[in-house]
C-alpha cells in the first residue's frame, strides 16, 4: 500500500475546465471519501488517479512515483466500479483470477489467493457461477474480490453501493469498512451520499464545482464546516438556513432575521468588523426544540406542517420565518399538522456564514 | 376461451395473409422444382406434381454446372464476409471507442458511401480491374464486394460495440491487461453476437449480389449463383422454369444453413439494445 498525493491537479475537456487546482494528500492506509453533488468532479479525480483520464495539469504521485503518464495497467491500483464491471463471459472464479493471470502468476499462487479471497468475502459457493446468476450484493462482493485478490497499492471505489437497495447498502458499508480495517490498504472512495461519507471515512474531501471545499475528519466537517456549502451538504436531515443581518454592539452580538426576529449570538473577538454584515445562520435540525403553545402572540411561534415519526424520533417540518424549518427531536413528540409551536434555536450550536461568499464567520 | 388464447388467435388471423404472401412463392418454387418438365407446360395446371421428381436438381447440377456456381458463390461470399469483418472490427472499434481528429467526418464519409448506388460505379470498377488485369478473378470480386459492404459492416458493428459498457475494458486495463489483451480477452468475446449478425448480413448481401459479379466475372466457369440462375432464363428459346426453380431452391440452402447455425446469436444481437 502506498500514499497518494494529488498536487495542483487540473482537468480540461476541450476548453472546459472541470477540476481547478485540486490538492489532496492521502496517507498510506487511510480511507478517504470524495463527496459532492453530481458533476462536481469527484469521479473525474478518481479516474485520473486510476489512469483512465489524462491529467491536464499538476501531478499525481503514488508513493514516491509520479504516475501522470503511467498507463492504468502499470499503476497497481484496483478499482471497484459503480456498475461492478464484472466480465459477463467469465465465471466468478475467472473474474477474480483475471488480474493474477494477467500478471502471469503461478497456478498455485492463484489457488491460494482464490481461497483466501473467497473466504474473506464468503464467495465459496459462487465460484462457478456467471455474473448474471448473482444478486446485486453478490456481484458487489465479487467486484471487491477482484480488487483485493492482487493486493494492490490502493483501492479506488467509484460509487460502489449506489445500485443496491437501502438495507444492502448499509450492510455493504459495514463490510467495506471492516475489510479496510482488516487489510489496511489505502482507499479512495467516491460517493454522492453524505451518509456513506460520514460513516466510512477517515477523512472526507468535500468537492463542489471542480474545487475542494474542505478536507477533514467527518466530525471536524460536521462540527466546523468551512462554508455554507459544506454545512448544507453534510448531516441528515440537512441544516436549516435563515438569512438576516448581524448587529454587534461591544461584546453583544445579535442576529436579526429579515422578519426582524432577534437571536442572541455567542460573541467572540473580532466581532466588531461584523456589524451590519449580511449573514446566514445555519442550525442543524437536532439543535432546535419545539414546544406546543396556545398563544399566537409569541414572537417565536411557528406552525407544524408535516410530522414524520420514525418510532424512535420525530422529524417535523415547521413554517417559521417565511421558510421551512426541519426539526429532528430524539424522542417521540406528539405534534399534529397546523399546531402552533414555539421554535427555539440552540444558538450555541449555530453556525454563521457570510451571506455573500458563504464563508464561516464564527 | 382465455383472453390470452383469444389474443393469440386474433394475432394469427391478422398475420396469416402475410404468412401466405411470404410462403406462397417459396412453395411454388419447391413444387415447380419437383415437377418434371413435361408436366409444367400443360393446359390443366395442378399445384402439386403428380410424380415428384429430383431429375431437375440432377440436371441443373450436372448439365448446367450449377455445382460449380455454388462453389464459386461460397468462395466469394465467405471471402467477402471474412475480409469485411476483419477490416470492420478494428474500424468499428476506432469509431466506437477512440477519440481522434476527423472522427465525425469519418462517420459521415462512411454513411455517404452508402448513398451511391453500386451500379453507378460499375463501369469505373470494371475499367480499374481491367487495368489491373483482374477481370475474371474471383478475388477481385471479393475485394470489390467487401469495399461495398464494408461501410455497412462498420456501422453495424460499431453500433453494437457502443452497447458494450466501457467500464469492462477499463476494469481489464486496471487488472493489468494491455489494450490489445483487453480487446481480445474481454471486449471481443462480448461482441461476438454483433459480429455474427454483421457477418450474416454481409454474407447474404454478397450471396445475392448480381451486378458486380456479372460485370467482373466474364467467364462461364466463374459465374456465381445469381448470375448462373439468370443465365438459365436467357440462353435458351424456352424458359425452363423447372430448372430455374431447382437452382433457386438450391441457392437458398447455404443461406438457410448459415442462418440456422448463428440464429442464437442473431436473436441475442438484435434484441440486445432492448434488453439492456
Amino acid at each position: 500500500m502506498s500514499s497518494i498525493n494529488v498536487m495542483d491537479v487540473a482537468k480540461f475537456y476541450g476548453s472546459q475546465q472541470v477540476l481547478f487546482d485540486v490538492n489532496v494528500s492521502i496517507e498510506h492506509g487511510e480511507f478517504v471519501v470524495l463527496v459532492g453533488p453530481s458533476g462536481c468532479g469527484k469521479s473525474t479525480l478518481l479516474r485520473m488517479i486510476a489512469g483512465l483520464e489524462s491529467v491536464s495539469g499538476g501531478e499525481i504521485l503514488l508513493g514516491d512515483e509520479l504516475i501522470n503518464d503511467v498507463s492504468p495497467q502499470k499503476r497497481d491500483v484496483a478499482m471497484v466500479f459503480q456498475t461492478y464491471a464484472l466480465y459477463p463471459h467469465m465465471t466468478v472464479e475467472e473474474n477474480i483470477l483475471f488480474a493474477l493471470k494477467m500478471r502471469n502468476q503461478s497456478p498455485q499462487r492463484c489457488e491460494v489467493a482464490l481461497k483466501e479471497v473467497s473466504e474473506i468475502l464468503g464467495l465459496g459457493d459462487l465460484l462457478d457461477r456467471y455474473p448474471k446468476q448473482l444478486s446485486g450484493g453478490q456481484r458487489q462482493r465479487v467486484a471487491m474480490g477482484r480488487a483485493i485478490v492482487r493486493n494492490p497499492q490502493a483501492f479506488l471505489f467509484d460509487e460502489p453501493l449506489s445500485n443496491l437497495d437501502a438495507k444492502l447498502r448499509s450492510h455493504m458499508r459495514t463490510e467495506i469498512r471492516g475489510l479496510h480495517q482488516r487489510l489496511g490498504t489505502t482507499s479512495v472512495y467516491v460517493t454522492h451520499d453524505q451518509v456513506e461519507a460520514m460513516t466510512m471515512a477517515d477523512r472526507i474531501v468535500v468537492m463542489n464545482g471542480g474545487r475542494i471545499e474542505q478536507i477533514g475528519t467527518p466530525i471536524e466537517l460536521y462540527d466546523n464546516p468551512a462554508n455554507k456549502f459544506v454545512a448544507g451538504f453534510l448531516g441528515s436531515p440537512t441544516m436549516n438556513f435563515v438569512d438576516g443581518e448581524l448587529r454587534v454592539d461591544g461584546n453583544d452580538a445579535i442576529f436579526v432575521s429579515h422578519q426582524e426576529k432577534k437571536f442572541q449570538v455567542g460573541a467572540h473577538a473580532n466581532m466588531g468588523d461584523l456589524d451590519k454584515r449580511r449573514a446566514t445562520i445555519g442550525i442543524r435540525p437536532q439543535s432546535i426544540t419545539l414546544t406546543p403553545v396556545d398563544s399566537q402572540d409569541d414572537e417565536l411561534v411557528g406552525h407544524v406542517r408535516v410530522v414524520e415519526q420514525t418510532g424512535s424520533e420525530t422529524i417535523s417540518v415547521v413554517d417559521f420565518l417565511d421558510s421551512e424549518i426541519i426539526v429532528q427531536s430524539p424522542r417521540r413528540q406528539l405534534l399534529h399538522p397546523d399546531q402552533a409551536v414555539r421554535v427555539e434555536f440552540d444558538m450555541a450550536a449555530a453556525h454563521m456564514f457570510d451571506a455573500q461568499n458563504g464563508l464561516r464567520l464564527n | 376461451m382465455s383472453p390470452k388464447l383469444k389474443r393469440s388467435l386474433i394475432c394469427w388471423g391478422l398475420l396469416s395473409p402475410i404468412v401466405v404472401v411470404i410462403l406462397f412463392p417459396y412453395l411454388t418454387m419447391l413444387s415447380t422444382a419437383l415437377t418434371a418438365k413435361s408436366e409444367i407446360f400443360v393446359f390443366e395446371k395442378s399445384w402439386f406434381p403428380k410424380v415428384p421428381t429430383l431429375e431437375n436438381f440432377a440436371m441443373v447440377w450436372t448439365e448446367r454446372g450449377f455445382g460449380r456456381a455454388l462453389a464459386n458463390s461460397l468462395y466469394i461470399s465467405i471471402g467477402a464476409t471474412l475480409l469485411s469483418v476483419i477490416v470492420a472490427v478494428p474500424a468499428a472499434y476506432a469509431m466506437s471507442r477512440l477519440h481522434f481528429k476527423g472522427r465525425n467526418a469519418y462517420r459521415i464519409y462512411l454513411l455517404i458511401t452508402q448513398m451511391i448506388s453500386p451500379i453507378v460505379l460499375i463501369i469505373g470498377l470494371f475499367r480499374l480491374f481491367a487495368f489491373l488485369g483482374m477481370v475474371n478473378s474471383m478475388n477481385a470480386l471479393i475485394a470489390a464486394q467487401s469495399a461495398f459492404f464494408m461501410a455497412f459492416a462498420i456501422w453495424m458493428t460499431a453500433s453494437y460495440f457502443d452497447t458494450v459498457p466501457k467500464e469492462l475494458e477499463e476494469a481489464a486495463w486496471l487488472d493489468g491487461a494491455g489494450k490489445f489483451t483487453a480487446f481480445m480477452r474481454v471486449f471481443l468475446p462480448l461482441c461476438l453476437p454483433g459480429i455474427a449478425v454483421t457477418a450474416l448480413f454481409t454474407f447474404i448481401n454478397s450471396w445475392n449480389e448480381y451486378a458486380l459479379a456479372l460485370t467482373l466475372l466474364r467467364d462461364n466457369a466463374s459465374h456465381t449463383v445469381p448470375v448462373a440462375i439468370a443465365f438459365l432464363t436467357g440462353t435458351l428459346y424456352e424458359i425452363e422454369w423447372n430448372l430455374i426453380m431447382a437452382a433457386t431452391f438450391m441457392a437458398t440452402i447455404p443461406v438457410a444453413i448459415i442462418f440456422a447455425s448463428i440464429q442464437r446469436y442473431l436473436i441475442r444481437g438484435l434484441s440486445l439494445g432492448g434488453v439492456k
